[in-house]
């Protein structure tokens, strides 16, 4: 009597679960379906032969549904722990085989099925710190369970013994997978992103191997049935790796299947693996696929009829027939079923023979013809749901006896109600499906419930899925806020929730105001983009409150460590588009674009796409490929990998050549760097120099230039008559300012170049100031004041124009009245109104500018001056900067040798010292300066050395430059015949 | 008026994301989603591969060159969430890696080489993170902007170290320090200026102008100017300059709106040119006329990705 040979394991906080026989022979197939509806989180578990469905965030209940009855009823037992369950898993083994683990937050529980009738808590593994993310049971010890936790420990458990793990496993990154070896009992391994650690439970220090499979997430891990050593891994990269332990370093074989893989397991017959692969965008593809491993290169079977992506799949095996296997698919359409995999399929799979060649097209071909035709449809309306959950309502209450008439009666009706709604909706689901391919599908209020969301300082209280609302908490810097959400019935399609403040909020009406704000922007940009927003609500609740509380407290703590978790983080689902056309300007006068291909323009980006229509678990795997690698770096990138990658894209990237286009956009610019080489900036006369450059800016095809190094040289000329060899233009009224004037014209029109080669070639006399005054002065300190900025210039604007006008004339000639007390009784109140302004910080020695006559005229032009000269400076440095780009060295050297306020860095490197003979006193120069004697002597010529010198780091011996380079020519030793190898060691120093 | 001086054939599989000459217009190094940095020799109109830098698993976003006074260095950052600073020693390898972050960085910029080796990294989870190259110890220290842009920062772009004359403003106090100063442009459309006071970074102003998420900032290099300029380009298609004198109080003038998104603008050496780029995929370079108006001077770029050969 096998009654309870398979049984379906349902929880759910408002499940329900409608079995309908369908069986649809289908070539080789035997297609048995089951509609289930809001169940939104499953688990597929197996009881022996049976199958068990396990929802995953049911607070309260568990229920388990015998498969091999489907309109039997559905069983419910409550649960105690109020975290959603996120693995569970049967004991394999014959003996405890009724007893299931379920990993619910960081407990493992165990349930015992007792009688096949009741479902008991069993004992509570309790060691993990943070959530459990995988447990795996021994597949040969029945006592054994392997649990690993985002804590980064992996803990093996003898259920025996409860209280504490037997052995600890201790990794640095947290594991998202662990997985007993089938066939060997002592090892195990655990998947960490990209990379798989193997270990062996009698040495548990460390991982035995370290492989690193992939550079994208595993997404699945399953150890080979058949052979002892092999495992398979299954990427987000599209790729099926098969790895062999003994031989670590290399990859046996890979099968690519050119679209991320969700799970691939082996079969438990033959040499085969079933492979889920999420379905890339824009192509609603076959996802389930059946391979067998002797041809790699395309799958055997492929299992049409999920009408959305397939996301588990188990294997149920009849005893009774030794060969007889089923399949039993999940898929996001909702819609359970079971494929009978018949011996011919099992063969095909090289059951003992795997040279058995295989042609799997007809198969498909054959398959998609026979397509069943009703299969799960959504239930987009939201009252049927709510009819139903009436309904289910009254089925809980009478699922408590087995055996009851009634029961049954109402799970009929129920399906005859579902049967027909689905039919009546079934158009509208139709469409819209299509339209909702291309935007990423918004999750229904209880999915986004249940989705785990964990934000530091943010605590969901309550969920309410009837009355749509849920209740949260933050505490930020001592204040908390009680927020009610409430879900209205048209969101998340085009309405945003509504946001009120509950008792217990302890924030000042302007930060609510704020708040509620923020969270209304943030819900209905996520409205709009038809998502859900109670993730990214919450976390705009928190941001905006930190910054507002922290506001209030003054205790601005930016740098804290302590950053939002982003696990499961939506903002990537935002994506910023990239840039695939820019221009940048490079160096000094070039334009660097690059620009998307023509023949690329239609296609979006690819990256976006990968996000797009896909299931909101996908999309989460998606992105925690991104968000994940937090704690652990990502493996290196195999060779094997690139070869791949670039023949395959190679192929696609070779009509539309990418190119980067560099302009020479010196036009727009007025610099040149000939002229820059060519221009003269020193001389002994200013006249020639003058002469010379206007010739060169001829030679160029610059008239401008000419004309104007023509006219300087005027000016410069007719100074030059009254003192010989230099330029004294204090004496001239019109030629340093002239010459300023065109300075600053060319600075206004960007001209760095004329600007900064005029400023060197004057520096000497653009600024000078009046010699035969400054000696006359020499021993009077005048101090300026330099007024406040805001100050001098609200004073400018003032009708009465010059600030100076009230000065009184006498005062000028009186030097010693010019200290800052004195000033002020001498001045108008309106004056004094501005001296006090003044602070004497600003206060800056002008001695040598202040000229005695004209007060007025000096003080304008102290400040003209003195903004000019930082100004130009700035400019020949910037010239400097552009010669420097230009490597003309030597040019940029005679620049900055004029700029005043170069603020070189002090030197760094090596400096030498020369001993003094006589005193021993070390010195830089070319003397002693205690005994006057020279330092340093040639070693070739035996005379002090005054010049260049050189000498050798080894023996200190050395000399006069042209004197070693000479000796050097030829000799490899030491003249002075100390047996040193010199040539080797040379340094230059001047002395 | 502007002439082709080369066509790269870089040989990236994916599309091109950024691309830079480093200092003296001798190398150029190229990004791009197939995840690899690309560094060309530039020389006598031919290129030659010098390394493909691979080390990022997602799409590269930017690249920008260090000062060449610290060493041959490139810094990149990508979807991945990392920035790695890769240095040429003999040959190009990782010298530095940020993962810091949570989420992609969009835009890396290195600050003025006065200040040393200090990088900007803004990304799309909100933070802006400034890395210091401490040579004594040779490590590098990040300091974080938490929330600098709620929703995500898109680029960064440095003050000038030479801050420009107002020819009235000479506080010719030579020892005032210059302060570091940052612009960073976000998907909260805003625009906000940076400045490091002690040890901490503070918001000193911020400019809302734009609709729309801002996808480009640029601090106009100040040499002969007497105001600060910053261009900013938006999703909203405008390129705003905006110029202040105090570096608080900003005045907002429209460049232009162009007819779709704009992502990229540049400033020339001299602040007279600006390149402004975007989803047409087209390159406009507008210059400032003497009465101050911003005038376009060419279309020179219309699509020509597309060479004929």
């Amino acid at each position: 009597m096998e009654l309870v040979n398979s049984w379906l394991l349902v929880t759910s906080w408002n499940w329900l679960i409608v079995g309908y026989w369908l069986c649809v022979r289908t070539g080789y197939l035997l297609v048995t379906g089951y509609k289930l509806e809001l169940v939104t989180c499953w688990l597929l578990v197996c009881l022996g032969t049976g199958y068990f469905l396990v929802t995953g965030y049911d607070k309260n209940q568990i229920a388990i549904k015998n498969l091999n009855k489907p309109i039997d009823e559905i069983i419910t037992f409550p649960r105690l722990n109020k975290y959603a369950p996120g693995v569970a898993a049967w004991n394999p083994n014959t003996y405890n085989k009724n007893i299931c683990a379920l990993a619910s937050g960081v407990v493992v529980e165990l349930l015992i099925w007792k009688n096949y009738l009741e479902l008991c808590p069993g004992p509570i593994l309790k060691s993990h710190t943070r959530v459990v993310t995988d447990i795996n049971w021994h597949p040969l010890d029945p006592q054994l369970i392997v649990s690993t936790s985002l804590d980064t420990l992996t803990y093996i458990w003898d259920i025996r013994d409860y209280q504490k793990p037997v052995i600890s496993l201790s990794s640095f990154a947290p594991a998202s997978q662990v997985k007993w070896n089938k066939i060997s009992r002592h090892i195990l391994a655990t998947v960490h992103n990209g990379d798989v650690k193997i270990w062996d439970k009698r040495k548990i220090s460390s991982p035995v191997h370290y492989i690193s499979a992939h550079l994208t997430n595993i997404h699945c891990m399953d150890w080979c049935v058949f052979k002892e050593n092999q495992f398979s891994t299954a990427s987000q990269d599209g790729t099926i790796k098969f790895f062999d332990i003994s031989n670590p370093q290399t990859t046996e074989c890979v099968i690519n299947t050119e679209a991320p893989v969700w799970k691939a397991c082996y079969t438990p017959f033959g040499r085969g693996m079933l492979v889920i692969i999420i379905p890339t965008p824009r192509k609603i593809e076959n996802t389930l696929l059946l391979w067998n491993l002797s041809n790699n290169s395309v799958p055997l079977h492929t299992f049409v009829g999920h009408s959305e992506i397939v996301l588990d799949f188990q294997w149920r095996h009849f005893p009774q027939d030794g060969s007889d296997y089923q399949l039993i698919t999940w898929s996001k359409d909702q819609t359970l079923r079971i494929w009978e995999i018949d011996k011919y399929l099992q063969e095909l799979c090289g059951t003992g023979n795997s040279d058995l060649d295989i042609d799997c097209v007809d198969y498909i071909s054959e398959m998609e013809k026979e397509n069943p035709v009703v299969f799960g449809h959504k239930l987009p309306d939201e009252q049927i749901n709510v009819s139903i959950y009436e309904k289910e309502n009254d089925l809980k209450y009478t699922n408590g006896s087995t055996k009851n008439e009634k029961s049954e009666i109402q799970v009929k009706n129920l399906i005859r109600d579902i049967n027909s709604d689905s039919a009546s909706s079934s158009e509208i689901n139709a469409f819209g499906k299509s339209s909702t391919i291309t935007a990423i599908a918004p999750l229904n209020l209880q999915q986004e419930f249940s989705t785990n969301i964990n934000i530091p300082n943010v605590q969901i209280l309550k969920t309410d899925i009837i009355r749509r609302m849920c209740c949260t908490t933050a505490k930020c810097n001592g204040q908390i806020i009680s927020l009610l959400i409430n879900f209205p019935p048209s969101y998340p399609r085009n309405k945003g929730p509504i946001f009120r403040f509950a008792q217990g909020t302890t924030v000042s009406n302007a930060v609510r105001f704020k708040i509620l704000e923020a969270l209304r922007d943030t819900a209905d940009f996520k409205v709009k983009n038809n998502q859900a927003c109670l993730e990214a609500c919450l976390r705009t609740l928190i941001v905006t409150m930190q910054k507002l509380t922290s506001n209030d407290a003054e205790k601005v703590n930016l740098f804290s460590d302590e950053r939002l978790s982003t696990h499961g983080n939506s903002q990537d689902i935002y994506y910023v588009p990239a840039r695939t056309c820019g221009a940048k300007f490079c160096f000094v006068d070039r334009l660097i674009c690059f620009v998307k291909p023509l023949s690329q323009l239609q296609s979006s980006d690819k990256n976006i796409c990968g996000l797009v229509s896909l299931s909101y678990r996908q999309t989460e795997a998606l992105t925690r490929l991104y968000l994940q690698n937090k704690n652990g770096t990502l493996p290196p990138r195999t060779k094997y990998m690139i070869r791949r990658g670039l023949l395959k894209r190679m192929k696609n990237t070779r009509q539309n050549k990418r190119t980067v286009l560099i302009y020479d956009v010196s036009s727009l610019f007025f610099l040149n760097k000939e002229l820059a080489l060519k221009y003269k900036l020193i001389g002994s006369d200013i006249n020639d120099i003058c002469k010379y450059n206007a010739q060169i800016a001829n030679s160029m095809g610059r008239r401008d230039l000419q004309q104007i190094w023509n006219l300087v040289l005027i000016s410069a000329k007719n100074t030059n008559t009254s003192c010989s060899g230099s330029i004294d233009w204090n004496c001239h009224p019109l030629a340093k300012e002239m010459l300023q004037s065109i300075i600053l014209f060319y600075i206004s029109q960007t001209d760095l170049q004329t600007a900064a080669t005029l400023c060197c070639v004057f520096q000497e006399y653009l600024f000078k100031r009046d010699s035969s005054n400054l000696k006359q002065k020499s021993n009077k300190t005048t101090v300026v004041n330099t007024p406040n900025p805001c100050t001098y210039r609200e004073w400018l604007s003032e009708p009465s124009g010059s600030p100076y006008h009230t000065l009184n004339p006498i005062e000028s000639s009186v030097e010693s009245a010019w200290s800052f007390p004195t000033r002020k009784h001498v001045r108008s109140s309106s004056w004094s109104d501005f001296l006090e302004d003044i602070k004497l910080s600003n206060s800056i020695e002008h001695g040598e500018m202040m000229e005695t006559n004209d007060m007025t005229l000096n003080y304008n032009e102290a400040f003209k001056y003195e903004s000019n000269e930082l100004l130009f400076d700035r400019v020949q440095k910037a010239y400097a900067d552009i010669l420097y780009r230009w490597q003309l060295l030597s040019v940029r050297a005679l620049v900055m040798k004029s700029v005043k306020s170069a603020n070189t860095e002090p030197h760094k490197g090596m400096e030498f010292k020369s001993e003094c003979g006589q005193c021993k006193t070390s010195t830089f120069g070319k003397m002693c300066l205690m005994c006057k004697l020279p330092t340093m002597y040639c070693v070739i010529c035996r005379l002090s050395v005054k010049g260049l010198a050189s000498l050798c780091v080894r023996c200190n011996h050395g000399g006069h430059l042209s004197h070693m380079k000479k000796w050097y020519e030829t000799e490899t030793f030491c003249p002075v015949g100390c047996a040193c190898q010199c040539s080797m060691n040379f340094v230059l120093t001047t002395s | 008026m502007v002439s082709i001086l080369n066509t790269i054939e870089v040989g990236h599989e994916d599309v091109i994301h950024d691309a830079e000459l480093d200092y003296y217009g001798l190398r150029l190094a190229t990004c791009s989603s197939d995840q690899s940095v690309k560094i060309y020799n530039l020389k006598n109109g031919t290129q030659t591969l010098v390394a493909d830098l691979k080390g990022h698993y997602g799409p590269v976003w930017q690249i920008a060159w260090a000062h060449p006074k610290f060493g041959n260095l490139l810094a990149s950052c990508s979807y991945d969430r990392k920035v790695i600073i890769w240095k040429e020693i003999n040959q190009w390898e990782k010298f530095y890696e940020y993962a810091n972050h949570d989420s992609s960085v969009n835009s890396i910029s290195w600050a003025p080489h006065e200040f040393g080796l200090v990088l900007a990294c803004g990304s799309l989870d909100g933070t802006i993170s400034v890395l210091t190259y401490k040579p004594e110890v040779n490590t590098w220290e990040s300091k974080r902007i938490i929330s600098a842009h709620t929703s995500g920062c898109n680029t960064v772009s440095w003050c000038p170290v030479t801050t420009p004359i107002d020819s009235f403003n000479t506080s010719l106090n030579a020892s005032t320090e210059i302060k570091k100063r940052l612009a960073s442009g976000g998907c909260d459309n805003l625009i906000k200026i940076w400045k490091e006071e002690g040890d901490q970074w503070i918001e000193e102003t911020k400019i809302e102008v734009h609709s729309d998420w801002v996808r480009d900032v640029a601090w106009a290099p100040s040499v002969g100017l007497t105001k600060h300029l910053i261009a900013s380009c938006s999703q909203d298609r405008r390129v705003i300059i905006s110029s202040s004198d105090d570096l608080i109080n900003w005045k907002s003038t429209v460049l232009n709106t162009f007819d779709d998104v704009v992502w990229s603008i540049s400033w020339s050496l001299t602040a007279n040119v600006l390149a402004v780029s975007g989803a047409d995929n087209k390159v406009s370079l507008w210059k400032m006329d003497p009465e101050g108006q911003w005038i376009c001077i060419s279309d020179v770029i219309k699509g020509q990705g597309e060479i004929n050969d």
